[in-house]
């Protein structure tokens, strides 16, 4: 049980480094220039 | 989302909140998860869709746009990227700043950035969809010239019994029928609109 949410912690802060640099991208129209 | 360019100006709030929503609705997450932190595997899971399908799109967010001069040249330097503007959306209208020097009054102001959002869509053949608020009367505050302007008027309404019901009009439209309407079930919780 300790496990699953020490994964959980981890898994959530990783989708909120990801979601925070996509927020950058869609602002600068970098989506665009892939 | 299909991979076509859109472009979202936004003077209403933040770009980061306008993406949230986004994940909210495309993930199924509600916002205060968002806001709070995510609490379960299917939060998590439906953030990373949402990522994904925003990540693999041409989706340009810009809150930083006051006057429709910006808006104009961003939307313009867009459509002769190589990814093309097919979507131009303004939230909302009456924000949008325009100089017309002294004689020029709100209602004025108003009506010219309406018209150079019609000849801008007119000029890059784009959807162009203005948001705009209503006055008591269920008007385009400010300006009938945006009903004019307007190819197509969907109107939102909230009737205080209704719950999360929202009635869905068409008030105005060119190309077909006027007056009809639908209902959809609003869930405030992603930010989306539902089948009712």
């Amino acid at each position: 049980m300790e496990k699953e949410l020490q994964n959980l912690r981890l898994e959530v802060e990783r989708l909120r480094k990801e979601l925070a640099d996509l927020k950058k991208a869609i602002v600068k129209g970098a989506l665009c220039q892939k | 989302m299909s991979k076509i360019g859109i472009l979202v100006v936004s003077l209403e709030m933040p770009a980061s909140q306008i993406i949230d929503r986004l994940v909210a609705k495309l993930g199924n997450v509600p916002l205060r998860a968002l806001a709070e932190g995510l609490d379960t595997q299917a939060h998590v899971a439906g953030v990373q869709k949402a990522i994904n399908i925003i990540s693999n799109n041409n989706l340009v967010v810009r809150d930083d746009l006051y006057d429709i001069a910006s808006i104009v040249a961003t939307a313009r330097a867009m459509a002769k990227s190589p990814i093309g503007l097919k979507v131009l959306l303004v939230d909302y209208i009456q924000l949008v700043r325009c100089e017309l020097g002294r004689e020029g009054t709100r209602e004025r102001e108003v009506a010219e950035v309406s018209r150079s959002l019609r000849l801008l869509g007119l000029e890059l053949s784009c959807l162009v969809i203005g948001i705009t608020q209503l006055n008591e009367q269920g008007k385009a505050r400010e300006s009938r010239a945006i009903q004019q302007d307007a190819t197509c008027i969907l109107a939102i309404k909230l009737d205080e019994d209704a719950g999360e019901l929202r009635t869905i009009s068409i008030p105005y439209q060119r190309n077909g029928p006027c007056g009809v309407e639908t209902n959809l079930r609003f869930n405030g919780r992603t930010a989306s609109f539902l089948n009712a």
